[in-house]
């Protein structure tokens, strides 16, 4: 046989190879649904909870919620297409439809815009039942370079406990199974405490999830817990330092009266606010100081730091940003006996962002 | 008539009788009647609330002592717990102070426990306090109260909401001691049904202003708790834009306008546990504008204080008012000023 010069048989295997690759079609991507489920609140709903679903739509179009029906197992949700408006959200537009209080199980949700395609299929959930279970966290702020315990309590003779963190979605899910052959009502003689190690993590939030898998009565039950943690290297809190700006910023401030007692004051953390924090001196009730960290990075690349006083003895404020870098550290002082201004300081610290 | 050999006869020989007695008496005095060092219980407090078997759960006892009294450990029993209180008398001649000793109990399954507080001296016949408490069961029904505030002029709804196989139905209402109490029947009388969500809606008041605790019992040793402020009509009622301080004798309320000529209310922002301090804030939730303090200065200098805290320099009005006595103070700040700390220590003589 003659030899296929080397040339040709790199073309023919070339030719053969464009065949294969014209022959092949990547999977068409599949079409988004006009409707799916964008999220559930709360993330793991139980009977209790009044139960949000987020929506979102994959089309051009305005829309609104005219009402949610519930029928079974089924949430079907009335929306509304508004024809008006121009120009049209994009794709990925969210709407959010209120379910209530739903009784355990699993739900099928439709989207009914009146269209005669209706109903859209939008996805599923789950309500859980209410675990009689309680989370209890280290009494220590949890840190990034130390294993996260924390404690289950319930009633029962032993559980099984499968332990998966998802530190990238904010999440550490138990999974328990009591492995008891039987669950007393009332429940038995003593408290059973497990305590959990879910490994470091990353700072951060996250959301323990114990979720009952022992299916009595038909359901899943659920309960959650919010826990924070904190960045060794960066704001912890204690019993005289406050964390403001997302963990970045340590507040702490001494005092001395007019009859020259001293002590630090004790931080307040104020719920939902990240921004702002109080301290008191001498009496819980009465707050001294409320400080502010405030991101003015774009308004004049600098963190802001606000201090109204509530109080004329001597004090002296530390903000530390313990978060870019070196250490930077601001002092605010107030001389015994000085009525206080507020402490407008627009130009705090330089190092945004 | 025959005497009886065990009595004595004569004056001298009811002396030889009872002097032994009364030495002995001496020698090894009764702690209960002859000991100067004494205990006596004054309180015993159960907290939480309507216990459940999640609960951690303390008892508190206050009283009076002799000597220091500290808690021993918590000795438990099938049918409950001794508190053992010890003594270390250090005071000579012996002088009564009040003490305070707190216990954490051991988780217990639902039920009725005795609680007996004991001088550990003693063999515990005879206890200093002796009381129950019940452990009840979590999680089948929730409490909700009214969004609005309740005043003591209308009455309110209280919400219960549960799942469960139950026919609930309100089976009595009691309001007492500052405890509202709601019983509630759920068992099923013929057949039990499938498991259901159920929503009752109790109207209870219109009741006295005042802070209640709320208790809804039910059957199978069910509990849920709660707390409710009724407010006075005629007085502070807090809202969206009104803060009550101290007592909820005073009302305040803030407006604002800033560099852009935009004007607002304040948004009132009460802090949990703290009766004598609030804020507000006036564009973004985070924000604090505003820190509030009104104290009770009567002991001082006649006066009822109030400390306002700027943290903002856009321009203010706060109203304050005494709702008891119809006074009122304002307070501001101009739009650009640098505020000072406001300290009025004669803002109200309207004690007590």
């Amino acid at each position: 046989m003659k030899p296929t010069p080397p040339r040709i048989a790199t073309l023919a295997t070339l030719a053969a190879a464009l065949l294969l690759i014209c022959a092949w079609a990547p999977p068409a991507a599949a079409e988004p649904p006009p409707f799916e489920i964008f999220e559930i609140v709360p993330s793991i709903p139980t009977w209790q909870d009044e139960v949000k679903i987020l929506i979102q739509g994959n089309f051009f179009a305005a829309t609104e919620v005219t009402g949610t029906r519930v029928s079974g197992h089924v949430v079907t949700v009335d929306l509304e297409l508004k024809a008006n408006i121009s120009p049209l959200p994009p794709p990925g537009w969210v709407v959010t439809a209120e379910a209530g209080r739903l009784p355990p199980g699993s739900y099928q949700v439709l989207v009914d815009t009146g269209s005669p395609d209706s109903p859209f299929e939008a996805g599923e959930f789950t309500v859980f039942g209410r675990a009689p279970i309680a989370i209890e966290p280290a009494a220590e702020p949890y840190l990034d370079d130390r294993p996260v315990l924390f404690d289950l309590l319930l009633f029962d003779n032993g559980v099984d406990l499968d332990v998966a963190p998802r530190p990238s979605l904010g999440i550490i899910e138990v999974f328990l199974d009591r492995n008891s052959d039987f669950v007393t009502i009332p429940p038995g003689p003593g408290a059973l405490r497990e305590t959990v190690n879910a490994g470091v993590l990353p700072a951060g939030d996250y959301e323990i999830r114990v979720i009952d898998v022992t299916n009595e009565f038909g359901v899943f039950s659920a309960v959650t817990r919010d826990i924070t943690v904190h960045d060794s290297d960066g704001c912890v809190p204690s019993a005289t330092a406050l964390c403001l700006g997302n963990g970045r910023f340590r507040v702490e401030a001494a005092w001395r009266d007019f009859r020259d007692r001293r002590g630090d004051g004790t931080p307040v953390p104020l719920d939902g606010r990240e921004d702002t924090g109080s301290f008191w001196f001498f009496n819980e009730d009465n707050l001294e100081l409320t400080v502010k960290v405030l991101d003015g990075c774009g308004v004049n690349g600098h963190h802001w730091v606000f201090i109204s006083s509530g109080s004329t003895v001597e004090y002296d404020v530390t903000v530390t940003d313990a978060g870019a870098g070196e250490p930077a550290v601001r002092r605010y002082h107030n001389d015994l006996g000085q009525t206080p201004a507020l402490i407008p300081d627009t130009a705090a610290f330089a190092n945004c962002p | 008539m025959r005497r009886n050999a065990l009595i004595p006869a004569g004056p001298r020989a009811w002396l030889r009788v009872l002097l032994p007695v009364l030495l002995l008496a001496a020698a090894f005095p009764s702690h209960a009647e002859h000991d100067p060092l004494q205990i006596r219980v004054t309180d015993v407090e159960v907290e939480p609330f309507l216990p459940t078997y999640l609960d951690r759960v303390t008892v508190t006892v206050s009283g009076t002592s002799t000597c220091i009294v500290s808690p021993l450990e918590v000795v438990t029993s099938a049918s409950g717990f001794l508190l053992p209180v010890t003594r270390g008398c250090i005071i000579d001649p012996p002088l009564e102070v009040p003490f305070t000793v707190t216990f954490e109990l051991p988780h217990r399954s639902p039920g009725e426990y005795e609680l007996q507080v004991v001088d550990s001296r003693q063999d515990g016949l005879h206890p200093l306090f002796e009381s129950s408490y019940q452990v009840y069961r979590p999680g089948l029904f929730v409490l909700e109260t009214p969004d609005a505030p309740a005043t003591d002029d209308s009455p309110f709804t209280l919400r219960i909401t549960g799942y469960g196989q139950f026919c609930p139905e309100v089976a009595d209402t009691r309001v007492e001691d500052g405890v509202i109490e709601v019983l509630l029947h759920l068992d099923c009388v013929i057949t039990t049904p499938p498991s259901v969500l159920f929503t009752l809606d109790h109207e209870i008041g219109p009741l006295p202003a005042g802070d209640y605790d709320i208790a809804v019992r039910g059957d199978f040793e069910l509990a849920s708790r709660g707390q409710l402020t009724v407010y006075p009509a005629d007085g502070c009622v807090p809202s969206a834009t009104e803060l009550c301080l101290n007592d909820d004798r005073f009302r305040l309320a803030v407006t604002w306008r800033d560099f852009e000529g935009k004007e607002g209310e304040g948004t009132a922002v009460p802090l949990a546990g703290r009766d004598d301090t609030g804020m507000f804030w006036f564009f973004k939730e985070d924000n604090v504008e505003l820190t509030v303090k009104v104290l009770n200065g009567c002991g001082v200098n006649g006066h009822y204080w109030v400390f306002v805290s700027p943290g903002s320099t856009v321009e203010w009005e706060l109203t304050v008012t005494d709702t008891l006595r119809d006074r009122t103070r304002t307070y501001g700040n101009a739009l650009g000023d640098v505020p000072p700390l406001i300290p009025d220590t004669a803002a109200f003589a309207t004690c007590p």
